[in-house]
């Protein structure tokens, strides 16, 4: 499916916006977006791991062979 | 005020801890997502792909061995020597996280081909990143997402990448590139 194009338009005025401003800068509005989908992450598949087959399951959304 | 290190993400924490292990053991090289992610990318990532110069049994040993002392796990689980001889020798990762966390994981594997020795070869540090760290070179990167990868994901990192280092890329670099992707990885009609 292909993407509006506003999707396209957000892309490249967030690469100026990094290419024109500081590492402090554009950091400052990732940091939080990283950092909180991977504690939420981790946070739901601990719960998975607990339930029945959840290691299988974690296996297979991590695709581990 | 925020320093340099309140700056980095867990990511950016994640691979400079376990970069720090690796590198006293072998030749590495940073490839794929985490390049873009690490240019400021708005996106995250479940793993981060790491090339490593083939090693001996015993020297993965004891690399192994280092990481789980240092507070990592393999995912896979088993001994170093089951790890190898199942997954390093045979050309697939092995992926490793903190003991007790499912992501950010990183996938280790042996350089198994000329590209992979080349982008080993041409590795390069990024300051832009703010990590000291041995990265594939931007052109790499770029081609690799254009030519062999070519999700939407990766065409937009390529993109991102593109914008952040206008007027300092080597189009010609990237081209040569593209075309030994196409003669080792594709075969030489370039079919996926």
């Amino acid at each position: 499916m292909e993407r509006d194009k506003s999707h396209i338009i957000h892309l490249e005025q967030w690469a100026k916006f990094v290419k024109t401003h500081s590492r402090k800068e554009w950091k400052k509005h990732i940091k939080p977006f990283i950092d909180a989908q991977v504690k939420k992450a981790n946070i739901f598949l601990r719960k998975l791991c607990e339930t029945k087959e959840g290691k299988k399951k974690i296996k297979r959304l991590l695709r581990i062979r | 005020m925020v320093n340099e290190q309140d700056e980095k993400t867990v990511l950016d924490k994640f691979i400079e801890d376990i970069v720090k292990i690796i590198n006293k053991h072998a030749d590495y090289v940073i490839v794929g997502g985490f390049i873009a992610i690490a240019h400021g990318r708005s996106r995250a990532t479940e793993d981060i792909d790491m090339i490593i110069e083939p090693l001996s049994e015993q020297k993965f040993a004891e690399l192994h061995k280092e990481l789980l002392k240092s507070g990592f796990e393999c995912i896979q689980g088993g001994s170093a020597s089951f790890l190898y001889r199942t997954y390093l020798l045979h050309g697939d990762g092995i992926r490793y996280v903190r003991k007790g966390e499912f992501i950010p994981q990183l996938e280790l594997k042996f350089a198994k081909d000329k590209l992979d020795e080349y982008t080993l070869k041409t590795k390069t540090k990024l300051p832009f990143t703010g990590l000291d760290v041995y990265f594939a070179n931007i052109e790499t990167t770029i081609a690799f997402k254009e030519e062999l990868l070519g999700s939407r994901k990766d065409i937009e990192d390529a993109k991102h990448l593109r914008i952040v280092y206008e007027d300092k890329l080597n189009d010609k670099e990237i081209e040569k590139i593209k075309k030994m992707i196409r003669l080792v990885k594709l075969g030489k009609n370039g079919k996926r």
